[in-house]
């Protein structure tokens, strides 16, 4: 653990090295993102809800996928970029090392550039559970579940970005299964479950467990017919997906063949 | 012009090599799709409607918008540019005995023909299992063509600015971000260009994006209009035109960082 901190801090100073670079590409990415929600807003304000939802509600189930997602690609990004470690045959290096390659991928792993959106996905919380509270929807619940929603929510995302990596053991690309895989599972836990085709609906709660991340605890949450049991199910289900993924890590690494370089 | 016609068919032949990967990013493109879908029907229910389309016609607009993206959106960022600046690959580009602009159109022009055939055509059709296709006449065929031909060149103006950014800043990836997010945003991709709020949506309908994507979307479902097609023609032309002078600024700018 001390080597892990050790090496964060090295790649922290590295990538500080160019403030300015990268304050403004952070902020730029903020401004980007912020665009794309406004998409959703301007049907949103036009129609007032999709399927009984409203803009805050929704606000609420985008913000908390923006700021998994982003923290995801902040703290994991080398297990998101696996690709490369099996095209240039780099993984084989890992191997040598004296601590594991899952570890050693996490140690560099640290890419600030995208923190932006867990900046953007915290202007867009605010503004949706301070609009819900105006609407008289007592928020005090929400906020006492976000850091177990933002933790659970990250581990959700990486259990799908290692098993998408791990898939790099047989295929040695990943970035066409990606947009399967992580992209729109993502995107789409940040509009209810409920507007979705059953088969959708089925692939999102159990092979891609994304409703987890938000919607089902936001039922319980926002008085939407859920019970307070739902919350359990967050954590729950990002502990059995991320340790499913680790197994099927470990299983793929038995079967790694170098491609060489 | 034999060399483009070579130049246009190597691209699609190279592409072709990485057909079975394009079928499973096809699948990613149906998920957001069949997501952007179900937003746009769980909005509008049985009974309303938007620019004067209900659900069915809603969903058929995105599988549109859907099938089109590599031809206008997902472009190989700046086609490479940046990388023939670092290492200094771009001073024989520059040097070729063909024009640099021709080069990248052609080569652009391949890519998009392969991507009609194995990713628009496939996923228009999964897309049609569950929206359907919407009723056609032969009389459509020719508006319909010369709006997606203008959309994928217009595709192509978008990214090759991205790609000669090169010649000044280095790192494109901002400028490649902004393009696609402004694609994303003005295009009317997911949402039509009337509903945008307030003066923006007075405003986007003029804009060069607009023959991206909602003009030739709006085309496909049978609204085709004069102003649809001569806004993006005249877009297609002062870009073109913008581009060429860029090109001979950026010839004189070259400095490339290898060689």
């Amino acid at each position: 653990m001390a080597l892990y901190w050790k090496l964060i801090r090295a790649s922290v100073a590295a990538q500080m090295e160019y403030k300015f670079s990268f304050l403004f590409s952070t902020l730029l990415m903020m401004v980007l993102q912020a665009l794309d929600f406004l998409l959703i807003a301007a049907i949103l304000l036009k129609f007032d809800t999709i399927k009984g939802w409203n803009l805050y509600e929704v606000g609420y189930l985008y913000a908390i996928s923006m700021m998994v997602l982003s923290l995801y690609r902040t703290l994991c990004n080398e297990i998101h970029a696996f690709e490369k470690y099996t095209v240039q045959g780099e993984f084989d290096q890992l191997l040598t090392r004296p601590v594991s390659p899952l570890l050693n991928l996490f140690s560099r792993s640290l890419y600030l550039h995208q923190i932006g959106g867990f900046l953007q996905g915290i202007v867009v919380l605010a503004v949706s559970l301070w609009g819900l509270y105006g609407q008289g929807v007592s928020v005090a619940k929400a906020l006492w579940f976000l850091p177990v929603s933002i933790v659970s929510g990250s581990l959700i995302v990486l259990a799908l970005g290692l098993a998408t990596a791990t898939i790099a053991f047989w295929t040695v690309r990943i970035a066409d299964f990606l947009p399967f895989t992580v992209y729109a599972p993502i995107n789409a836990s940040s509009y209810p479950m409920h507007i979705y085709p059953g088969w959708l609906k089925g692939l999102l709660f159990s092979v891609l467990p994304v409703a987890f991340i938000a919607y089902v605890p936001s039922l319980y949450l926002f008085d939407k017919g859920g019970a307070w049991w739902y919350l359990l199910l967050t954590p729950l289900v990002a502990a059995v997906a991320l340790g499913l993924a680790l197994a099927f890590w470990r299983f793929g690494i038995k079967r790694y063949h170098s491609t060489g370089n | 012009m034999a060399f483009y016609w070579v130049l246009i068919r190597k691209s699609y032949l190279s592409n072709l090599q990485y057909r079975a990967a394009h079928m499973i990013n096809n699948l990613g493109s149906m998920l957001f799709g069949l997501m952007f879908i179900a937003i746009w029907q769980g909005t509008l229910g049985e009974g309303r409607q938007v620019v004067g389309f209900g659900g069915q016609e809603m969903g058929q607009y995105i599988a549109f918008t859907q099938s089109i993206l590599f031809q206008t959106k997902f472009l190989q960022r700046g086609f490479g540019m940046d990388e023939g600046i670092r290492t200094g690959s771009i001073s024989l580009q520059l040097m070729r005995p063909v024009s640099f602009f021709g080069y990248y159109l052609a080569f652009c022009a391949g890519s998009q023909a392969y991507n009609l055939f194995f990713r628009t055509v496939p996923l228009l059709l999964i897309f049609a299992l569950f929206v359907g296709l919407p009723d056609f006449s032969w009389s459509m065929w020719l508006p319909l063509a010369g709006s997606v031909a203008m959309a994928f060149y217009l595709g192509f103006l978008m990214n090759y600015f991205v790609g000669v950014a090169a010649f000044w800043t280095k790192d494109i990836r901002w400028s490649f971000i902004v393009f696609y997010t402004l694609n994303t945003t003005l295009s009317g991709f997911m949402v039509p260009l009337p509903v945008m709020p307030g003066v923006i949506g007075d405003i986007v309908p003029y804009l060069p994006w607009s023959g991206m994507n909602y003009y030739p979307v709006m085309t496909y479902l049978g609204h085709s209009s004069v102003r649809g097609f001569v806004i993006p023609l005249i877009w297609c032309a002062v870009l073109t035109v913008v581009a060429l002078l860029i090109t001979r600024r950026a010839r004189s700018q070259m400095e490339v960082q290898g060689g």
